[in-house]
């Protein structure tokens, strides 16, 4: 079997492995829901400044607030071949663990994006409406629509990937999940305001980066180098640490 | 080795299938296997026995590169498992009966295997019909009973026709007719030239299915030879009822084969198979109305063999 044909195998595995599983569907729900209501209640604000591009850039970060949701997804989907013990299989099936490892992370860069975009459609579908009636013209192609939209889109790809790091990483999906909202909501908060300075280089700071273009945040290329970076170093450490360990 | 053991030396180490040389695994002060040396054949059904802890998962996983040998190397048709070239059409493993996510399918489960593996979909429903799980394809594994995961794993390690079926207490969950099938489906496996090589921590369990055993203990080899060997060490006897026994007792003698005469139509053979007993009887015309084969002092030899032998073993 060729390369090219072994790696198609493998991501479709993947690709199987994430829509076979419930956790995939009740993170969508839940990301999904938490959209809605969130950006019922931005364009609620009656100091939104809807007639403006950025009260209208800033209606369409809503989708913001909840990016953990998408590490977690990803970090809860690649922990769970360990709780669920079909790390077994998978490592049988490909003893490369590493190709494993890259897999993953392109099937949930696949599922992240995905998630997001169906974010962006209920964003665009209950704000356009809302928006188009108080007589402001704005359109999904809009550079304050758009904009936002290709940033939730990457950050969602990426904050799945950078889960699925974090959970080949710690294994165990209890784990995963405290790291995941300890950081988020715990550390990261403690280190933005000791050392703001660095906030913006952060995994939580970088995600207003990517979605919310103030001034001074990072600029949305910049943001998605860095968290790719994130992505990158991550899955380097689990592949040198946890992944070489033996499979339970 | 345990001393005064001798073990059954086979066409050679590096022809066999299956190779452990001198492997060695440890979890920090905990030796987990120690020095296990063995091999096992193809075209032969290899049991590998020892009571619960002795080591058995953790040498299977050493060998399926699931764990890593602290010293040795163990060998899978010449190579460690990471380095063979297509692993799924080399080795098939059932190593848990858990290692299936409950809210998949069977279908679903092994499309999954089978597109990582690079096996044809089309397989998947070649190995449900093969192991009798057609009609629960479609049903949740978290329903699945533990024969049927048994089952499931057993489709997952055949999905890309190994050369070589490593399984992990595979008769575990299975009712009666299932282990039936199960061993014959290992023997014709077997018989077809493949390897197989089956743990168990019951002799009992294996001994109608395996040409070969390999016992350990505490992470060492106390024994490796054939189940014959195995029987002759044991003084293994075969009970035959007939109405000729005397005719039976002399052809018997002729062959060197020890008969003594339990009763008057009874005879009680040692050193010989039930197999090669009806074998005479049948070349003579002799009838028998009962064969019986005593396997307490097989069972006995087993216990000897993995019981603590020195006060260190007694100790942990």
């Amino acid at each position: 079997m060729t390369t090219a044909a072994r790696t198609r195998g493998l991501l479709a595995s993947e690709a199987r492995k994430a829509a076979s599983t419930p956790v995939t569907y009740g993170f969508l729900a839940a990301i999904l829901a938490f959209t809605a209501l969130n950006m019922s209640l931005s364009l609620s604000d009656t100091t939104a400044g809807l007639d403006t591009a950025a009260g209208v850039r800033h209606v369409f970060s809503a989708g913001r607030d909840f990016l953990f949701l998408f590490i977690a997804l990803g970090a809860v989907g690649a922990a769970g071949e360990f709780r669920h013990g079909t790390a077994v299989p998978t490592f049988l099936a490909t003893p490369a663990r590493w190709r494993v490892l890259v897999a993953k992370l392109a099937a949930h860069l696949g599922l992240g994006a995905i998630i997001a975009a169906a974010c962006v459609a209920v964003e665009i579908a209950i704000a356009l409406p809302w928006i188009d009636a108080q007589g402001t013209g704005v359109t999904p192609w809009s550079a304050s629509v758009l904009e936002p939209a290709i940033g939730s889109i990457l950050s969602g790809a990426a904050y799945c990937a950078l889960g699925v790091a974090v959970g080949i990483l710690v294994r165990n999906q209890i784990v995963a999940l405290a790291v995941t909202l300890g950081w988020f909501a715990v550390a990261e908060g403690a280190l933005a305001t000791f050392t703001p300075e660095v906030s913006r280089f952060l995994p939580g700071g970088l995600f207003s980066g990517v979605d919310n273009q103030a001034a001074h945040l990072l600029p949305l290329p910049v943001a998605v180098a860095v968290l790719a970076a994130y992505v990158a170093g991550l899955s380097l450490l689990a592949a040198r640490t946890t992944l070489r360990h033996d499979i339970a | 080795m345990a001393s005064g053991v001798a073990a059954r030396s086979f066409d050679g180490m590096q022809s066999a299938p299956i190779c452990l040389e001198r492997v060695t695994k440890r979890y920090g002060p905990v030796i987990a296997v120690e020095d296990l040396s063995f091999q096992a054949r193809a075209g032969a059904i290899t049991g590998f026995l020892g009571p619960n802890g002795a080591g058995k998962s953790t040498t299977l996983r050493m060998l399926l590169g699931l764990a890593n040998p602290t010293a040795g190397a163990a060998t899978i048709l010449g190579g460690r498992y990471h380095e063979l070239d297509d692993p799924t059409a080399t080795v098939g493993a059932v190593l848990d009966a858990n290692t299936f996510h409950p809210w998949r399918s069977a279908r679903s489960h092994l499309r999954i295997v089978a597109a990582a593996a690079g096996v044809p979909a089309k397989r998947v429903g070649a190995v449900l019909d093969e192991v009798g799980l057609v009609h629960a394809a479609e049903r949740r594994v978290g329903g699945f009973s533990l024969g049927m995961r048994q089952r499931l794993g057993l489709a997952g390690a055949l999905l890309g026709r190994p050369r070589v079926l490593l399984l992990d207490e595979p008769a575990n969950g299975l009712d009666p007719d299932g282990i039936r099938w199960l061993r014959g489906f290992l023997r014709s496996y077997a018989d077809a030239g493949n390897t197989v090589l089956i743990s168990s921590h019951l002799l009992s369990e294996v001994q109608q299915t395996v040409d070969d055993v390999v016992i350990i203990a505490r992470g060492r080899l106390r024994l490796q030879g054939s189940l014959d060997e195995l029987n002759a060490r044991a003084g293994r006897t075969v009970e035959v009822r007939t109405t000729q026994a005397t005719e039976l007792r002399g052809r018997l003698a002729a062959l060197g084969i020890d008969a003594v005469r339990a009763t008057h139509d009874t005879l009680t053979v040692a050193g010989a198979t039930a197999e090669t007993v009806g074998e005479i009887a049948a070349l003579g015309g002799i009838p028998l109305t009962a064969m019986t084969t005593d396997s307490a002092d097989l069972e006995a030899l087993f216990f000897e063999l993995t019981a603590p032998t020195t006060e260190i073993e007694m100790a942990a």
